[in-house]
């Protein structure tokens, strides 16, 4: 397996993660289905995204592949510092958060650190967006780790925001290969 | 180092056979870990791992802890 995929184990301990997050819910716990319906978890490296949730608790908000959403400029405004990255894509997309605690599952598959920040846009005040952001995570993410980003450990991930914003800036020196994925999922 | 010398050495810190638990919520697999830090001959010295890190891939804190603990020196 390449290093910059998120493997089987890596997303099944995700879910475990996240199982432990929504306890309180029993039968609908969430947890790692078949999507073809056979009994049997598919998890497969060639198709982690293939992978779904279970549960009424737990929705899946969005799953950013490889260099998907290592943007110069997000739906939400915030400009994308660095210019190191191989590639670049704008999503103009947003997280709707609205309705779920969102949570983030990140892996760096890069050789290098990258700076994560996790941006939240307030909450829609009336009909109007507020046009500002808050910081809800900011750190380094070592080479290779993964992380689970969630209200727990960042009280700031919460209800009272409207839309998630992911940004990275790279290390120095910039990481050459490999890459960086996002899983955004929220609790009902 | 291959494999199991990671996990011999790092062993407070290894999860499910496969994962080192490198602080601060964040854990790596062993095969990533070995890519990066592999060449480094076994027993490994902190001075030895930081030659690789080089203060860019982020594991300087989780390797001043593990000599710290007395982990290697």
């Amino acid at each position: 397996m390449a290093n910059d995929e998120i493997s089987m184990q890596q997303l099944y301990d995700a879910w475990k993660t996240l199982e432990d997050w929504v306890k309180g819910s029993s039968t609908d716990k969430p947890k790692v289905v078949n999507v073809n319906g056979s009994g049997t978890e598919i998890f497969t490296d060639e198709t982690p995204g293939a992978v779904k949730l279970a549960g009424r608790y737990v929705k899946e908000l969005k799953f950013m592949e490889t260099n998907f959403w290592i943007g110069k400029t997000s739906h939400l405004g915030y400009i994308h510092s660095g210019s190191n990255f191989p590639n670049t894509y704008s999503d103009t997309t947003p997280i709707d958060c609205r309705h779920f605690e969102p949570s983030v599952f990140l892996k760096n598959g890069y050789d290098q650190h990258v700076n994560v920040t996790i941006y939240g846009h307030l909450r829609p005040s009336g009909s109007q967006i507020e046009d500002r952001l808050v910081v809800v995570a900011q750190e380094p993410l070592a080479a290779g780790a993964s992380k689970f980003y969630n209200k727990d450990s960042y009280p700031l991930f919460s209800a009272s925001i409207f839309g998630l914003c992911i940004a990275v800036t790279s290390s120095s020196p910039a990481p050459t290969t490999g890459t960086l994925r996002a899983l955004v999922i929220g609790r009902v | 180092m291959i494999a199991e010398d990671v996990k011999t050495i790092f062993k407070p810190y290894v999860l499910s056979e496969d994962y080192l638990d490198i602080g601060n919520g964040q854990f790596v697999s062993i095969d990533f870990f070995i890519d990066l830090f592999g060449n480094v001959s076994t027993p490994p010295t902190f001075d030895d791992l930081m030659s690789v890190d080089c203060g860019t891939r982020g594991y300087a804190e989780f390797f001043a802890r593990c000599k710290s603990e007395g982990l290697f020196n």
